[in-house]
């Protein structure tokens, strides 16, 4: 029973909308079988993204930072596949080390927010009691804060810089976290192998680390996935708004705002950062459904 | 029902002063105080110390809290700006219809879009139609305001020459910023009503109802729309509360002059007694928004307001 209102209101809705998912899993498991085509589709998009980003200092043609490697704004042609910008600079070496950015934003984003909220809702849900209700609490006010509100207060705390805007978007993911780990740590808690452990005396520790956690494991992934591609578009957001990535650094949400006001003569410089963009999402998204697709519809099945 | 209200107000008020207090603290501790972004970078320590003084910057975080928090519950007064020297509160009431106007045309047009879209693959499912259009929405949640945002300016505005690139005063002007905003909210409202819709029309009281004869349109509009929409006005009321505060990405893009774009200019200005003013009063509307909800749905379902109490 919850103090605050919002707290209320969401957690309804998130409820609402698993259970809508949980019945459109199980549609979709009958139809796809175990294997979904969202689950190929996203993991070949990722696996390239990520190729392309190990791979940008042997594929680029120039060093991401290079000016006048070739004229200024040249269209797109073979030997400049993305066009060039302002500066000369090759939009394709550009693109790709953008790349190993959004990786870094996925990576730091999401793995800051997780090892947050992971080990907090696993000691609230199990534990319960009073360490419940106060960082339950902590993270109603922690919400409280519409959309990327809060990551703007600390990065205006902070500095506008890439690390900061990582930081912060972090910051903002470990609310969702705690509150998915918490409602399955409190369920798991519940059942009967996890009292077996316990009534032989083993640890609660250990019983978290190695009875309840395994068990969550599915659940976790799926929304790391997610939010590995949440992380990406709001780093890119606050680097297009000028409070994250500073140029010249060529991360997406920065090149684009770059490639903003050249827009009405050299559109490939706005069209082929945002595209890359979108995909990594994409490719994100349906790997995070195929994955709950799979491990879901095994629950279904029964 | 009354007591259920009154405690739900009071703990949005405890959010809303725990959430000032974050804010106040944070800003307060940034590196280059007000003082020195007001003397900049020629002042001397001594008229530092002066400025800091007349600004009460000398005395400590908590005492100067307690005299933002009383100004502004005495007086409506959140301080003044460092950078117009203007009160910061009509600035934020100045801003705030628009962000009111963008954030409410976005939220009309994402149920529209959505929830045809959603109602269309759902009586279609399976068939091309239903997979293109959930294509559709699976795009629409990926892809960056920030991109569309700037592609509909280029077919629009400079391509087409139909609608102004940025500014405010015109319907004409809400336009691309609303479109921009709605479409990811569209795309998650079409699948939530294409998966609610699915499964209301596999209950019982819809093969009642087609049993007893009612046209096809009838039905799903009459009988399960009704149903399937409930998740989805929760969903939209809280996209509501989200986009009133979290609009500041697609304010900056189109120059739209709301309270996102106030605090996002105030940032680079270092005029903190904005960013906190904004801050406050866009987490003060989400709250109110939310807190309107939530008295909304108890009045509608009795069991939720008797569970609280």
């Amino acid at each position: 029973m919850s103090v605050v209102a919002a707290s209320a209101v969401r957690s309804g809705a998130e409820r609402l909308k698993s259970l809508l998912r949980t019945h459109t899993v199980c549609r979709a498991a009958t139809k796809w079988r175990r294997f979904p085509l969202s689950l190929t589709a996203g993991g070949v998009i990722v696996t390239l993204m990520l190729l392309a980003a190990a791979a940008a200092p042997f594929i680029a043609a120039y060093p991401p930072d290079q000016v006048l490697a070739g004229p200024r704004l040249a269209a797109p042609s073979p030997t400049y596949p993305f066009g060039t910008d302002t500066l000369g600079r090759d939009m394709f070496s550009r693109v790709l080390r953008g790349a190993l950015i959004a990786v870094q934003a996925a990576l730091a984003g999401m793995g800051i927010a997780a090892l947050l909220g992971v080990p907090s809702g696993l000691a609230a849900g199990y534990r319960g009691g009073w360490l419940d209700w106060a960082l339950s609490r902590f993270v109603d006010i922690w919400l409280a804060f519409p959309g990327l509100l809060l990551a703007l207060v600390i990065v205006a705390r902070l500095g506008p810089n890439l690390s900061n805007a990582m930081l912060a978007v972090g910051l903002l993911g470990a609310p969702g976290f705690y509150r998915l780990t918490r409602g399955l740590a409190l369920s798991a808690g519940k059942l009967a192998y996890v009292e077996a452990a316990r009534s032989v005396g083993c640890p609660a520790g250990r019983i978290l680390a190695r009875h309840i956690l395994p068990n969550l494991a599915s659940s976790l992934i799926v929304y790391a996935t997610l939010r590995a591609g949440a992380a990406i578009l709001a780093v890119g957001g606050l680097s297009f708004i000028g409070l994250g990535a500073q140029p010249p650094s060529p991360e997406w949400g920065a090149l684009l705002a770059a490639g903003r006001s050249h827009m009405d003569t050299a559109p490939w410089l706005a069209v082929y950062p945002g595209l890359s963009l979108t995909l990594t999402v994409v490719g994100l998204n349906l790997l995070g459904d195929g994955l709950r697709d799979v491990w879901d519809g095994r629950a279904c099945a029964r | 029902m009354f007591i259920y209200v009154a405690r739900r107000a009071a703990g949005s008020l405890v959010v809303l002063l725990a959430i000032s207090l974050i804010v106040f603290l944070a800003l307060s501790a940034a590196p280059g105080d007000a003082a020195a972004a007001m003397a900049g970078d020629s002042a001397s320590a001594s008229q530092l110390a002066i400025l800091r003084a007349e600004l009460g910057l000398d005395r400590s975080p908590l005492a100067r809290y307690a005299s933002f928090l009383t100004g502004l519950l005495t007086r409506g007064d959140l301080g003044r700006s460092l950078v117009s020297q203007r009160p910061v509160a009509g600035l934020v009431l100045e801003r705030l219809p628009y962000t009111v106007a963008l954030a409410l045309a976005a939220v009309a047009l994402a149920a529209l879009l959505g929830g045809v879209a959603g109602t269309l693959a759902a009586l279609r499912a399976g068939t091309p139609l239903d997979t293109l259009l959930m294509a559709g929405a699976a795009l629409g949640v990926a892809v960056p305001t920030f991109w569309s945002g700037l592609l509909l300016i280029l077919l629009f505005s400079l391509h087409l020459r139909w609608l102004p690139v940025t500014g405010a005063g015109t319907p004409a002007h809400l336009v691309l910023p609303a479109v921009t905003l709605a479409l990811p909210t569209a795309a998650s409202v079409a699948r939530l009503v294409r998966s609610g819709l699915l499964d209301v029309l596999a209950a019982d009281y819809i093969r009642t109802a087609h049993a007893k004869g009612l046209t096809p349109r009838r039905v799903v509009i009459r009988h399960a729309l009704r149903n399937g929409l409930i998740p989805v006005a929760a969903v939209l009321s809280l996209q509501l509360g989200h986009l009133l505060g979290g609009a500041f990405i697609v304010e900056s893009i189109f120059g739209w002059p709301g309270l996102g774009r106030l605090a996002v200019q105030a940032i680079f200005d270092r005029d903190a007694p904005v960013v906190l003013g904004a801050t406050l009063a866009a987490a003060a509307v989400y709250l109110v928004v939310n807190l309107g909800m939530d008295i909304a749905h108890g009045w509608l379902d009795p069991r939720v307001g008797r569970e609280a109490i």
